[in-house]
């Protein structure tokens, strides 16, 4: 291999070094991942709530109906799941379309 | 949820009535990706209004804005607060302009009478920020809520009832085949 003028290999480095230990909690937090959950709530139709989730989604009716369904009768049901910023995404855009959505961690 | 209004031709048969031919009244129309609004006068000058009073409180111009707004600014975060804070610093204002532009896209489409189906979808979404605030403001809690006899809010009750049908026709419109 031909020596490249531009590159420099450091020095061995003999001087002890103190080694951050990864916290095994957050690495596991981190790849847990994000459910986005819809709430029922008294005012959105069941109808709206259905073609929203359709919409956004792109459930097909069927799915759309049945998370609907969830959501109606056991009180919350979830939509979708992901990365943390996926989880954001959804969030906002069914906040933007007047629904009731949190997320959490799995 | 509330319950959706039951539809004509769900039970209630009664074999002795005759029946009355009534012309169908259509309100929404959609022709491939063209959505027709033909909504009656007096409708459309009641949605303006509506839309207006959202966009006030929107901007922060009415009274009690904070506690009417609370259904359409809700947390993201339920359990984590720092969180939640953050989120909504970064958000809120995105999500503030999404539903004035939305509350611009309803009024225009009253006004020109047709919309495309993108435009069509934010006017529903407008039309579903109308009934959230209203239905806020009225303290509507119940899935089966109904006013309080003694509750003079006469207008409101019959705005938030009203545009919670519009919708549903609206939507049931989405439902048929495009002509």
């Amino acid at each position: 291999m031909r020596d490249n003028p531009r590159v420099r290999l450091a020095a061995p480095m003999t001087a002890p070094v103190e080694v951050e230990e990864p916290d095994v909690d957050e690495i596991v937090d981190v790849e847990r991942p994000w459910v986005v959950i819809v709430w029922n709530d008294p005012i959105n139709l069941m109808s709206y709530v259905t073609f929203v989730l359709q919409k956004l989604f792109g459930y097909s009716r069927e799915k759309a109906e049945q998370l609907m369904w969830d959501v109606h009768t056991k009180g919350k049901a979830v939509v979708s799941t992901g990365t943390r910023e996926k989880a954001e995404m959804d969030v906002f855009r069914l906040h933007e379309h007047g629904l009731w959505a949190t997320m959490q961690q799995d | 949820m509330p319950h959706q209004p039951r539809s004509p031709d769900e039970g209630d048969e009664r074999p002795d009535d005759e029946g009355v031919e009534l012309v169908p009244l259509r309100l929404f129309t959609v022709e491939g990706e063209r959505v027709t609004v033909s909504l009656p006068a007096v409708a459309r000058e009641n949605l303006h209004l509506l839309a207006d009073a959202v966009r006030s409180a929107l901007l922060g111009e009415g009274a009690d804005e904070e506690r009417d707004l609370q259904r359409l600014f809700p947390p993201a975060y339920e359990d984590d607060e720092r969180r939640d804070e953050e989120y909504q610093r970064l958000m809120r204002d995105e999500l503030l302009a999404a539903r004035l532009g939305a509350l611009d896209v309803f009024e225009a489409g009253l006004d020109r009478g047709e919309l495309d189906r993108a435009g069509f979808d934010r006017w529903l979404q407008a039309l579903n920020t109308i009934r959230v605030w209203l239905g806020t403001r009225l303290g509507v809690d119940d899935d089966d809520w109904e006013p309080h006899p003694d509750d003079d809010r006469i207008a409101e009750i019959g705005a938030y009832t009203t545009v919670g049908v519009l919708l549903e026709v609206a939507l049931a419109t989405l439902d048929e085949p495009s002509s």
